[in-house]
């Protein structure tokens, strides 16, 4: 009968009790993963903008920079430089400065204009124009980006994205290959196109 | 006592017969033994040992990917994040979220904003609608600038001036401009926009 009795707590003290631990696991598991983002979030990098008009003089024993302009507008892009003749670098003809431009007070200047392809942006023709212009200057990196008032944030970041890395090859005839495409790896490290944005002001 | 009956009655039992007594001699002592285990009336248990480890072990591994994560963003119809091709993961910083509905800083909405995706012009510097400073926001982000400028003065390490901005790829253009210039105002000099990874180039 002692003996018996032994056994039976012998056996109680074994069973560990992990109902209330369960209880709070099991309420802890939901709880993260509803706190938890599936989706990963990366960032981009950009400079300060350069909002002021009027800028202090260069040097004039430096070179003049290049200064890329690259504009979103509801029709297409908009590709200008002020420090050199990118018509003719490019072999196109300047395009009549779009009528918001005179108004704003800007001076109509040459510009390459790659016109939207269908409802679609033109981010191939960007893409092939804009490693014509980094061959020609290999030493520039920053390109100014602006955009009309209205146009959404998403086809920003999409221009980024088309004029950051230099792809394997440097011209694509359609938008399918410029997709599929992977950047060009320079000693494991992406080569770099034009990958400093500097925003400028949007016109109202 | 299965040896006793095969040498006692070798001739009068068959070899199938001893061996089908000798099992159910068997499984009435095994029965026998696991009813002077049974728990006493009334309790019972599960085995959830395997299921703890399981648990415990997912558990971990949720912590440690929810901390690691500098930047959250609960997306919404209000802010949907654009798609990109960047592999850039984001640092801790101050945030600016631009939602369809307005500007939030640190969680407080400082400004709202109209079905255009503009700022009204009551809010900018000098209620002028072409202003580019948008006064709430200038405000929040020098209080967050200063606060910054405090806690790196104190853990002798230069304010660096990085704001992540977090827009809905929606945001007109203009609006996003604003937002920067006014972050520029409240000494912040770098910036980084907030996108989806995983977006495809040129579509």
């Amino acid at each position: 009968m002692a003996r018996s009795k032994k056994k039976t707590i012998s056996t109680e003290i074994e069973d560990l009790n992990l109902v209330p631990i369960m209880n709070l696991v099991v309420c802890l598991i939901p709880m993260v993963l509803v706190g938890m983002s599936l989706v990963k979030i990366g960032v981009i990098n950009v400079n300060a903008p350069r909002f002021g008009m009027g800028q202090a003089e260069p040097d004039p024993d430096e070179e003049k920079p290049l200064g890329l302009t690259v504009a979103i507008a509801e029709d297409g892009f908009r590709l200008t430089a002020t420090g050199a003749d990118i018509n003719t670098e490019l072999g196109e003809t300047p395009a009549a400065p779009p009528a918001g431009d005179a108004a704003a007070g800007m001076p109509p200047q040459p510009g390459v204009f790659i016109p939207k392809n269908g409802d679609v942006y033109n981010y191939t023709d960007l893409y092939n124009k804009l490693v014509v212009l980094k061959d020609n200057h290999a030493d520039e990196t920053i390109v100014n980006l602006t955009a009309d008032a209205k146009i959404p944030f998403k086809f920003v970041i999409k221009v980024m994205d088309a004029m950051r890395f230099r792809l394997e090859a440097d011209t694509y005839q359609d938008a399918e290959s410029f997709t599929a495409a992977s950047p060009k790896m320079e000693a494991n490290k992406q080569e770099l196109l034009w990958p400093d944005v500097v925003f400028a002001v949007a016109k109202q | 006592m299965v040896k006793l009956n095969k040498s006692q009655s070798d001739h009068e039992m068959s070899r199938e017969e001893i061996i089908s007594e000798w099992v159910a001699q068997q499984a009435q002592a095994h029965r026998q033994e696991r009813k002077s285990r049974r728990l006493p009336e009334g309790e019972a248990t599960v085995t959830i040992n395997s299921l703890m480890d399981a648990m415990t072990i997912i558990l971990v591994f949720l912590l440690m990917n929810y901390s690691i994560d500098p930047l959250r963003v609960d997306s919404s119809d209000d802010l949907k994040l654009p798609p990109s091709t960047t592999d850039i993961n984001p640092e801790p910083s101050a945030t600016v979220t631009i939602t369809a509905k307005g500007i939030v800083v640190n969680d407080e909405m400082v400004a709202t904003l109209s079905a255009d995706g503009e700022v009204d012009k009551t809010k900018k510097l000098g209620g002028d609608e072409t202003a580019l400073q948008i006064q709430p926001l200038f405000e929040a982000l020098n209080e967050e600038a200063s606060r910054q400028k405090e806690v790196s003065r104190l853990a002798g390490s230069r304010f660096d001036g990085l704001l992540t901005v977090i827009a809905h790829g929606e945001t007109p253009y203009r609006l996003v401009t604003e937002v920067l210039y006014t972050a520029g105002q409240a000494e912040f000099s770098k910036y980084k926009f907030a996108v989806l990874k995983g977006g495809q180039r040129g579509t």
